[in-house]
C-alpha cells in the first residue's frame, strides 16, 4: 500500500517534470497521453465500474472542449474556462443521461452512440456556434499560458488531480456501490441502493471528466474541429480501456500511453497503421483478457501464490 | 394496533393470465408466515409484488402503517422490507465482506459518498463483520461470493438482507437446491433470526414449512385458498385436492405395452447447477409405448431429470443414459432431438406472435415431414381444433400446454418428456388431457411425464416412479396406481 502511494507520487512528479528534460513533440505527446487517459478513465468510470459501455463520451468531449473555446474566444481566462467548459459537458451529460440510465446492456450502449452522433450532427450543422466542417480557430490561452511549458504544467496538474480524485471514488462507498450494480443490478436495488439515480451519478461524474479532457485539448491545440465529437473519438477511449484493462483502475491509463505510443512508433513505418494496429489490438485482446494491467496483476497473483 | 404487513385486493396480470386476483393478507408481526401452493399458484408473483419487483395492476400494500405500493424496490428496502431470491442472488466478484458492506452503506444512507475511503470507515467494518459472523462466515470474509459453497452463499444472501436491518424478512425458497447438512445449517439460522424479526417464506419443501412457520398461507390459481395453523392447513380437504389433484378424473383404458428392450434407460444418472447437486443416482427404464409417470414435489429434481434426458443439462461423468441402447448422456440437445426426443417444458414457451396452426408449422420447417397432420392433432386435442388462427399470446393456459405438446408431436417423436403437463389445468383440462395421452399412447410414442398431481398420473400412466430430493424413492407398477394408493399419497401429500 505505501509502495503504491510512493511509485503513484514520483510517477506524477515524473509527468510534471517532462519539460525539464524534453522539447515541444514530446511534452506534445505526453500530454496527449494524459488527456486520452483522463478521457478513458471517465469512460471506465461507466465501463469497468459500472458495467455500461458509453459510446457517447465524445459527446462530452467535445462538448467541453466547444464550451472552453467559446469561452476562451470571448476573452475569459484559461482556468475559469476550462471548469465552466467541464461543467457544460456535466450539464450535458445529466442530460442526456436522464435518458440513458434507463437501460441497460445494448440499449444504453446504442442510446449512448445515438446521442454522441446527434451532438456530432448539432456541432457539424451549427455553423454560428461551432464553426460548422471548420470548428474554432485561433483559440487563445492568454498571456501567462502562452508557453507551452506552462500550459503543460497547468494541463498535466489538473489531469493528476483528476486521476486522484477519481482514484478515491472508486475506494470510495460509491465505488463499490457502482461495482455492486455492475456484479448484480437487481441484488443492488434490493440492497437498498437507488440503482438508477447511482448510474445518473456516475454518469454525470464521467461527462464531466470526459468533459474537462475535451476542456484541456481546445487550448493545446488551438482549435477545436466537429471530429471530437464523432463517434471515432468516442471508440478512442473504449480501445485505451481494452488494451490497459477495465478491471484494475491504472488500466485505462495504461492502455492510453500504450494506444497513443504505438500508432506515434507505427505511423512511422507506414501509412497503413490502422492496419498494422488493428492486428495489434486484435491480438492483445485474444492474448490479453483483462487487458495489459489485468494480465500483469493475475501473472503476479500466481506467481504469489505458486 | 395496525399490522406490520397489510395487502388489500391485490391483482396482477400478464396478458390474459391472472397470476395474482385479488389477494388480502395481514401480517401482525412475528413469527414465520409461510406461502405455499402447488406451481403456477402466484407465489414468486406474490412476492416481486411485495417487494416492489413488480408493479401491480390493483390493490393496495401497506408496510407498518404506511402506504408501499408505488415505492421503488430500493425504497421499500430502506423502509424495512428485505428479501432473498429463490437463485442465490449475490455480487458474485464482490468478496463476502464487500457483499455485506453494499446494504450496509446502504442502510446508513452512505451510498452516495465519493469522498471517503472505504477501508478507514471502521463502523461500516464493524457492522459487516458482525453480520459475517452471525450468520457463520466471519472466516471467509475475504472470499470472493463465487468462490463460497452453495449452502454458505445462501447464508450470505441471508446476511445481506439482514445488513438493511428489516422489520419484514422475505424468503423466497431460502433451501432450494440444498443437501440435507446445509438445509440444516440454514433452517437453524432462519430459526434463529425469527425472534428478531418478522419472516414471509415461500417454499416448496414441506419438512421445511411445517418445521418453521407457526401459520400457513395457501396460495391457489392466485387466490388464497387457505390461511391458518400449521395442523388445520394439513387437515384441511380443499389442500389436500390442489395437492393431491382432482379425485374425479377417470383412469384411461391402456392395453398393455409390447414386450421388448426398454425404449429409454437411466443409470446413475447425477446432475445439478454449479455447486448444487440435484440429482443423486437415479436409475430407471421406460419401455417401448409406455406412459412412466415421474412423481414428487416441487423442486425435488424432475425437471432436472427431464432436462438431463433431453441434454439441456449436462449430466455428471458416470451417468449413463440410452434411447434404444444408443449412448445419448453427453450428446447435444439438437442431436437428442434429432434421434425422436421431444422435451415440452413447464412453462410452454410457444410463440407467442405465431397463431396456432403457425407454431405447429414451425418444426415442420426443419423436418419436412411429419406423420403427424393438423387434421390428426385436432382430433386428440378437440379444444385446439376451433383456434387454429389465433395468436398463441391470446390463447388460455391449458390452451397454450396442448399446443405445446402437439407442436412436439410434430416432430415425429419416440419420446415425448412432458414437464408438468397438469399443471394449472382445471379439471375440464386435465380430463381432455387424459384422453389426448391415451390417444397420443395408442399412436405408439413413449411418453415419460413428469407432475404432481396423483390423481392425474393414475388416469394416464402406466406405471410410475416417485421422487425426493433428487433420489427416486419409491416405484409404483399400474396395479398400485389404480388400487391401493395410500402410501403414493403419503409421499407426495404436505
Amino acid at each position: 500500500m505505501k509502495m503504491r502511494i510512493l511509485a503513484s507520487a514520483l510517477l506524477g512528479i515524473a509527468v510534471l517534470l517532462v519539460p525539464l528534460f524534453s522539447g515541444p513533440f514530446l511534452q506534445y505527446l505526453v500530454l496527449n497521453m494524459l488527456l486520452l487517459a483522463l478521457l478513458a478513465l471517465s469512460f471506465n468510470l461507466l465501463f469497468g465500474m459500472t458495467g455500461l459501455l458509453s459510446f457517447g463520451q465524445g459527446a462530452f468531449y467535445a462538448g467541453g472542449a466547444y464550451a472552453a473555446a467559446l469561452l476562451l474566444r470571448a476573452g475569459m481566462p484559461l482556468l475559469p474556462s476550462v471548469l465552466l467548459g467541464s461543467l457544460f459537458a456535466a450539464a450535458l451529460a445529466a442530460l442526456i443521461g436522464a435518458f440513458c440510465v434507463r437501460h441497460t446492456r445494448i440499449y444504453f450502449s446504442m442510446l449512448t452512440l445515438a446521442f454522441g452522433m446527434l451532438v456530432y450532427a448539432v456541432v457539424w450543422k451549427w455553423t454560428d456556434v461551432t464553426g460548422g466542417d471548420d470548428g474554432l480557430i485561433g483559440i487563445p490561452r492568454g498571456a501567462f499560458f502562452e508557453s507551452a511549458e506552462r500550459y503543460y504544467l497547468l494541463a498535466a496538474a489538473l489531469v493528476l488531480a483528476s486521476v486522484a480524485v477519481l482514484h478515491r471514488l472508486s475506494n470510495s462507498p460509491l465505488g463499490l456501490a457502482l461495482r455492486a450494480i455492475r456484479e448484480n443490478s437487481e441484488r443492488a436495488e434490493f440492497s437498498g441502493i437507488a440503482v438508477r439515480q447511482t448510474i445518473f451519478i456516475a454518469f454525470v461524474t464521467a461527462g464531466f471528466f470526459a468533459g474537462l479532457s475535451g476542456a484541456l485539448l481546445a487550448p493545446l491545440e488551438q482549435t477545436v474541429s466537429p471530429s471530437t465529437a464523432h463517434w471515432t473519438k468516442s471508440a478512442e477511449p473504449v480501445m485505451a480501456t481494452l488494451i490497459g484493462g477495465p478491471f484494475a483502475f491504472a488500466g485505462p491509463l495504461l492502455g492510453a500511453v500504450v494506444y497513443l505510443g504505438l500508432k506515434e512508433i507505427i505511423v512511422r513505418y507506414t501509412e497503413y497503421w490502422l492496419l498494422v494496429f488493428g492486428l495489434v489490438l486484435l491480438g492483445m485482446v485474444l492474448s490479453f483478457r483483462g487487458g495489459l494491467l489485468g494480465a500483469a496483476l493475475d501473472h503476479w497473483a500466481r506467481r504469489q501464490r505458486a | 394496533m395496525t399490522a406490520l404487513l397489510e395487502v388489500r385486493g391485490l391483482r396482477k396480470s400478464f396478458a390474459e393470465f391472472a397470476a395474482i386476483s385479488g389477494v388480502d393478507l395481514e401480517l401482525p408481526g412475528g413469527g414465520v408466515t409461510a406461502v405455499i401452493g402447488p406451481n403456477g399458484a402466484g407465489k414468486t408473483t406474490f412476492i416481486n409484488l411485495l417487494t416492489g419487483k413488480l408493479s401491480p395492476d390493483a390493490g393496495r400494500i401497506a408496510f407498518a402503517g404506511a402506504d408501499v405500493t408505488h415505492l421503488s424496490a430500493s425504497a421499500r428496502v430502506r423502509a424495512g422490507m428485505a428479501r432473498t431470491f429463490q437463485v442465490t442472488n449475490v455480487f458474485p466478484l464482490l468478496s463476502a465482506e464487500e457483499n455485506v458492506a453494499v446494504p450496509v452503506l446502504a442502510r446508513a444512507k452512505k451510498s452516495l459518498e465519493p469522498r471517503r475511503r472505504l477501508d478507514s470507515m471502521q463502523d461500516v467494518h464493524e457492522s459487516v463483520r458482525k453480520l459475517l459472523a452471525t450468520v457463520g462466515l466471519a472466516d471467509r470474509a475475504a472470499q470472493a461470493a463465487a468462490a463460497l459453497s452453495h449452502g454458505d452463499r445462501r447464508l450470505l444472501e441471508i446476511a445481506l438482507a439482514l445488513a438493511s436491518e428489516p422489520r419484514l424478512l422475505l424468503l423466497d425458497e431460502p433451501t432450494a437446491g440444498m443437501g440435507a447438512g446445509e438445509r440444516d445449517r440454514v433452517l437453524a439460522q432462519i430459526r434463529d433470526l425469527a425472534a428478531r424479526v418478522t419472516i414471509l417464506l415461500v417454499e416448496h419443501d414441506m419438512e421445511v414449512v411445517f418445521g418453521l412457520a407457526g401459520r400457513i398461507v395457501v396460495l391457489h390459481q392466485g387466490k388464497v385458498l387457505a390461511d391458518g395453523a400449521p395442523q388445520a392447513i394439513r387437515d384441511d380437504p380443499r389442500v389436500r385436492e390442489i395437492y393431491l389433484g382432482e379425485a374425479g378424473v377417470a383412469p384411461a383404458a391402456l392395453p398393455a405395452p409390447a414386450a421388448g428392450a426398454p425404449l429409454l434407460e437411466v443409470e446413475h444418472l447425477e446432475a445439478g447447477y454449479g455447486l448444487a447437486h440435484v440429482l443423486h443416482d437415479v436409475s430407471f427404464s421406460v419401455a417401448r409405448g409406455e406412459i412412466l409417470a415421474l412423481l414428487g414435489r416441487n423442486g425435488v429434481g424432475k425437471t432436472t431429470t427431464l432436462r438431463s434426458l433431453a441434454g439441456l443439462t449436462q449430466p455428471w461423468r458416470g451417468s449413463a443414459i440410452r434411447l434404444s441402447g444408443r449412448p445419448i448422456a453427453f450428446e447435444a440437445p439438437e442431436t437428442i432431438a434429432a434421434l425422436g426426443v421431444s422435451y415440452v417444458p413447464d412453462d410452454r414457451r410457444i410463440f407467442p406472435d405465431l397463431t396456432a396452426a403457425e407454431n405447429l408449422r414451425v418444426p415442420v420447417l426443419a423436418l419436412r415431414r411429419t406423420r403427424w397432420a393438423r387434421e390428426k392433432i385436432g382430433a386428440i386435442f378437440p379444444p385446439l381444433a376451433a383456434l387454429w388462427n389465433r395468436k398463441g399470446r391470446h390463447l388460455s393456459g391449458g390452451e397454450q400446454k396442448m399446443l405445446a405438446i402437439a407442436r412436439a408431436l410434430m416432430t415425429d417423436p419416440a419420446l415425448l418428456l412432458l414437464d408438468e403437463p397438469s399443471e394449472g389445468l382445471g379439471p375440464l383440462m386435465v380430463r381432455i388431457l387424459v384422453a389426448a395421452l391415451a390417444q397420443i399412447r395408442s399412436e405408439g410414442v413413449t411418453v415419460l411425464l413428469a407432475d404432481q398431481n396423483l390423481q392425474f398420473a393414475r388416469a394416464v400412466a402406466d406405471r410410475a416412479v416417485v421422487m425426493e430430493r433428487g433420489r427416486l424413492v419409491h416405484a409404483a407398477a399400474r396395479a398400485e396406481l389404480l388400487g391401493d394408493h395410500s402410501k403414493l399419497q403419503r409421499l407426495l401429500a404436505v
